[in-house]
């Protein structure tokens, strides 16, 4: 296991590496650059040639991509071409407002999506599967602009409850920075959880038909027994797939309801920064998301195993 | 059990029922459409539903169930070439990943993690720009981007079956490994994968509408649901009723998808009911 | 167990009586569709940045005032006897934010930068016929030309010319330091900058607010949502024409509906086949229809142009109806061109700019109707700047160019038309120093007509300046001369 585990480092380390050179390649064959873009379409074409210089962006690739690669082994993610801010601080700047949301968003995933998938699965073809499922459908069917701003339209101009967009801050104390965060999570976890019950309650229902069900059900073992003890366990490993793959498109899915509810989070970094050809930025968020990942994907790989005995890597 | 029996069937029928209605108001329009889902008519713009435009008109006086249909094709495409290409490599690579193991699992699994870590937008934006804009190319990026859960799913199911029973049982008695895979295997892993397609035909659809924002994807004036959706937020009050269709068509897209694989799934496993 | 009732009740209350946005009566809330690329005006001319920077944190010699007219500014008067030297006479007792007083030498040492090519200026170029300049006195500072300049003093009150005190360089990209209304007090990257008032600001009374927030709210829906929610006060730009009709219903909010320098336009590559021929560049402008075009994209809101001189410019002149809509007469020219069944084009657009994509969409259709087959390509900001801005590498194209005076791009070979008229360039060169306003007003005139006659383009319409704010809000500019914000007068009445 050790040396699984081990394995498992070296492996991340390599699986950065070629995700920051390709990120790299991508973002300079891509037309235009970040002096072009500073100097737009009023500015002189010199001093655009001139701060595209300054940038060191006229240095072969391979160079730039040395050069870059050398300042993020020690820690320096340089600066923001946009923001004249370093990375570092940028990202950090962006997480208290990415993480709750998507933490939140995950929250409802889970709490919802696995007592909903079991309760369909038991019910299943009576009325209790029909209604979650239709729950499911509705969840799918809503793109998540929409689901954002029909929440926007309700809770906020219409009830007045909360603010229509943007984030108080966490200085301000924790329950009015929640409260920015909650139509948002809302939006982003809907859809989630509805993908989350399906796979749920398809797991669930192809344990229920297992041979020891059925035995544990004929020596007379109570129904909720049944389910949680029997039943539940052995269907956690797709339902676990699947948690942590909704758990990678969370990240991607704060994007677009960070735009819609003009939340400054990591999502809206990315996308101005790649809209901006702001590279640093560009590398150092996909580092951080790419982090992201492997390390849920290796949490459920590693629950995998306490799930399933037989499982061995 | 017979009510059972005929239950499973009603949902597998509906399910089909409302995916070939799909099927057919896109071949239909391909066609015949009531009206030309291109001509703009702008005094007529932002209407009611009426007996020339059952559903209305566009910001441009366009019929919107010309339209609607019309868009049916652009969502099929969509659809078949994302889910297409994440299930095909997706459960390839989760299969070798799932039933080797080893080197060849981790070697997969890591290339896997950089393809989820990389965004999709970048992929996205890196082919329109190679290739130019079309619905093509973006969906080929959203297919991409797909391979990683069918990869996950699939690899998932193969780990656990790999050492179960009867596949144990089978390889004691001297099956190869195709005849395992194939025969033993592959057959018990279908369920969460059907689920997944049906899921992500949907995704798909609306990934396009995402992708709409930055202009990749359906390039204007061709109809597409998920660009209708996108619209309609803008006239939300000039003309509430101009969402209801696209995002109707979706949900009975989704609605159709998922009850053709739910049922599907049930037919396959005689084990459920 | 809370009975759910219950706890739903609890939850409205919590909500409900947890105050929202405190508002203070000399505070201010301003939706920015866009978060600037810096706040330094010396780096970039983004008009994102000069929306939060220009007349507000910092200001020129000159002004552009909201009519249009330049009035002395930080200058409170100059003059000049052979219109190649000026002679500026500076405003006494006037602050920076740090404290220090301006002086002449602070001019100097602002355009000499602005001229030296390693500071990267955008508007280099307009420094270009500056000689020397000459620091008379503490208060007093001579601009020295190589040649008569007609648009010299509107040089001087443009963004990029804005004085500022050389120890505060540094800082200008994250906190600019200058002589305006407000200061910067924070920049929230990602989500608002704050001003704050300038309790030494150097006209007396002004500015009214105390504080001042820009909150970047990119998504037009949710400015909408925002503006209904109160959660902010006013939008000065990203609202749609849809959205303004929609707030025009509601009694809570004052719509402003203005006039910009920003001039939508069909740009045709006049190198490429084949729009290098008139006949059909003149075809194609007769088979738009303009009006539908306005109405249908901007739902009527804006001014057809029929140039590329808008109407807030003083020698404007109207000539709309020039090249009218004339479907028949689009076809004939075609063909007498030698493409009697049309052909097939492809059009390029940007759709962070929603106009130009809504327009291209109705040019689309009208132009199909004389058999040109419109191909839409819609592609990314960054490339449209790279490949069709920079390399010129498109058939058409649709973008608003907000640059005041802007014709000069005609004058220019090399500009992404890649219209080359000898006449045009020695006419243009000629209005640039010619001082005598009545020859110059003809030579514009005449610029005009030379390109309704040449087509080099289609010009469109203006794209109108949709403002709307909470009703009690005065003070607000109707039409905008200058990309800019100006906040300074506006204030809250009860």
């Amino acid at each position: 296991m050790r040396r699984y585990v081990l394995r498992r480092v070296a492996a991340f380390a390599a699986t950065l590496f070629f995700v920051s050179v390709l990120v790299f390649l991508v973002i300079r064959v891509l037309p235009g650059d970040p002096a072009l873009i500073i100097m737009g379409t009023e500015g002189s074409p010199e001093a655009a040639a001139r701060l595209r210089e300054s940038m060191g962006l006229n240095r072969p690739i391979a160079v730039q991509y040395v050069d870059w690669l050398a300042r993020a082994l020690r820690g320096d993610l340089g600066v923001s071409i946009q923001y004249d801010v370093p990375v570092g601080a940028l990202i950090v700047s962006r997480l208290p407002v990415t993480l709750p949301l998507a933490g939140l968003a995950a929250l409802f995933m889970a709490l919802l999506a696995i007592p909903l998938g079991l309760y369909a699965a038991t019910r299943h073809r009576r009325t209790g599967d029909y209604l979650a499922m239709l729950i499911s459908q509705l969840g799918i069917a809503i793109p998540g602009f929409w689901a954002g701003l029909l929440l926007i339209l309700l809770f906020s101009v219409h009830l007045g409850w909360v603010q229509s967009g943007g984030f108080a801050g966490w200085s301000e104390g924790l329950w009015p920075a929640l409260r920015s965060l909650l139509l948002p999570a809302i939006a982003l976890g809907f859809f989630q959880t509805a993908v989350l019950v399906r796979a749920t309650r398809s797991a669930v229902l192809d344990v229920l038909g297992e041979e020891y069900v059925r035995t544990a059900r004929a020596k007379g073992v109570r129904e909720g027994f049944v389910i949680v003890k029997h039943t539940l366990r052995n269907a956690m490993i797709p339902i676990v797939t699947v948690a942590g793959i909704q758990l990678g498109q969370l990240i991607a899915g704060t994007i677009v309801l960070e735009s819609v509810f003009a939340l400054p989070g990591l999502g809206r970094l990315a996308l101005g920064a790649i809209t901006a050809r702001d590279l640093p930025v560009v590398q150092g968020v996909t580092l951080f998301v790419a982090s992201s990942i492997v390390l849920i994907n290796f949490v459920v790989d590693m629950a995998y195993v306490l799930l399933d005995p037989r499982i061995r890597y | 059990m017979a009510r059972g029996k005929a239950r499973r069937h009603v949902t597998f029928v509906i399910g089909v029922a409302v995916t070939a209605l799909l099927l057919g108001t896109a071949l239909l329009s391909l066609v015949w459409t009531p009206a030309d889902p291109l001509a703009m008519s702008i005094d007529a713009r932002l209407a009611t539903p009426t007996a020339e435009h059952p559903f209305g008109t566009d910001q441009y006086g366009r019929d919107l169930l010309s339209r609607v249909m019309r868009g049916a094709v652009t969502s099929i495409a969509v659809g078949v070439i994302a889910v297409g290409i994440g299930a095909a490599v997706g459960i390839l690579i989760g299969m070798l990943s799932g039933y080797v193991g080893g080197w060849t699992d981790e070697t997969f699994m890591r290339l896997i993690d950089a393809v989820q870590g990389f965004p999709a937008i970048l992929s996205a934006l890196l082919f329109t720009a190679v290739f130019g804009p079309g619905i093509v190319v973006s969906m080929v990026a959203v297919g991409i981007a797909f391979v990683p859960a069918f990869a996950r799913l699939t690899r998932g199911s193969f780990l656990e079956l790999r050492r179960r029973e009867f596949v144990v049982a089978a390889e004691a008695l001297g099956a190869r490994d195709r005849r395992l895979v194939l025969r033993h295997i592959l057959p018990n892993t279908l369920a969460p994968l059907i689920v997944q397609a049906t899921t992500s035909f949907p995704v798909a659809i609306l990934a396009e509408a995402g992708l709409a924002y930055l202009g990749l994807g359906t390039q204007p004036p061709h109809p597409s649901w998920g660009l209708m959706l996108k619209d309609a937020q803008n006239f939300l009050s000039m003309s509430p009723g101009y969402a209801l269709f696209p995002g109707g068509a979706i949900a009975m897209t989704v609605l159709g998808l998922n009850l053709m694989g739910d049922g599907l799934r049930d037919l396959l496993d005689p084990r459920t009911g | 167990m809370i009975h759910p009732r219950i706890a739903v009740a609890l939850l409205v209350l919590v909500l409900a009586v947890t105050p929202a946005f405190a508002q203070a009566p000399g505070a201010l809330i301003v939706q920015a569709s866009t978060e600037p690329p810096g706040l330094d005006l010396t780096a970039t001319p983004a008009s994102a940045t000069a929306g939060v920077v220009f007349y507000n944190v910092q200001e020129a010699l000159v002004k552009v005032d909201r009519t249009g007219k330049l009035v002395p500014w930080l200058a409170e008067r100059w003059h000049t006897t052979d219109n190649k030297n000026y002679t500026f006479f500076l405003k006494r007792g006037v602050k920076f934010h740090n404290g220090r007083e301006l002086k002449a030498a602070d001019v100097k040492f602002v355009l000499e930068r602005a001229m030296n090519p390693e500071t990267k200026h955008p508007a280099i170029n307009q420094y270009k016929p500056i000689a020397d300049i000459i620091v008379k006195d503490d208060y007093t500072v001579t601009v020295a030309l190589r040649e008569v300049q007609a648009n010299f003093l509107l040089t001087m009150a443009r963004q990029g010319t804005v004085i500022y005190p050389r120890e505060a360089v540094e800082t200008m990209k994250s906190a600019p330091i200058g002589t305006g209304p407000f200061m910067i007090q924070d920049w929230v990257r990602g989500d608002r900058i704050v001003l704050r008032k300038n309790a030494d600001y150097h006209v007396k009374g002004l500015p009214k607010l105390d504080r001042v927030t820009y909150r970047f709210i990119p998504d037009p829906n949710a400015v909408q949502a925002a503006l209904k929610a109160g959660d902010v006060d006013v939008s000065l730009f990203g609202l749609g024409p849809e959205h303004v009709t929609e707030l025009k219903k509601d009694a809570r909010f004052q719509v402003i509906v203005g006039d910009t320098t920003n001039d939508v336009i069909l740009a045709m590559n006049n190198a490429r086949k084949p729009y290098a021929e008139v006949k059909v560049r003149r075809a194609v402008t007769h088979a738009i229809d303009k009006a539908a075009v306005l109405k249908g994209a901007m739902f009527g809101m804006g001014k057809i142009l029929g140039s590329n001189v808008d109407p807030l410019n003083p020698y404007f002149v109207d000539l709309a109806r020039a090249v009218p809509h004339d479907p028949a007469k689009a076809k004939k020219l075609l063909a007498e061109a030698g493409y009697p069944n049309g052909f097939e084009t492809v059009l390029k657009v940007a759709p962070q700019y929603y106009y130009t994509v809504r327009t291209g969409e109705i040019l689309a259709d009208q132009l199909k109707k004389v058999g040109v087959n419109v191909k839409i390509e819609q592609i990314e900001w960054s490339n449209w700047i790279a490949r069709v801005w920079r390399e010129a590498d498109y058939d058409l194209t649709i973008i608003g160019h907000a640059e005041a005076w802007d014709v000069a791009n005609y004058a220019n070979p090399k500009y992404y038309y890649r219209y080359d008229s000898k006449k045009f360039q020695e006419l243009f060169q000629k209005s640039e120093v010619t001082l005598d306003d009545k020859a110059r007003r003809a030579q514009y005139a005449e610029l005009q007509r030379m390109l309704v006659e040449d087509a080099p383009a289609v010009w469109l319409y203006m794209h109108p300046r949709l403002v709307v704010a909470k009703k009690g809000l005065t003070g607000i500019w109707k039409d905008l001369p200058v990309p800019s914000a100006d906040l300074s007068e506006v204030a809250w009445t009860k």
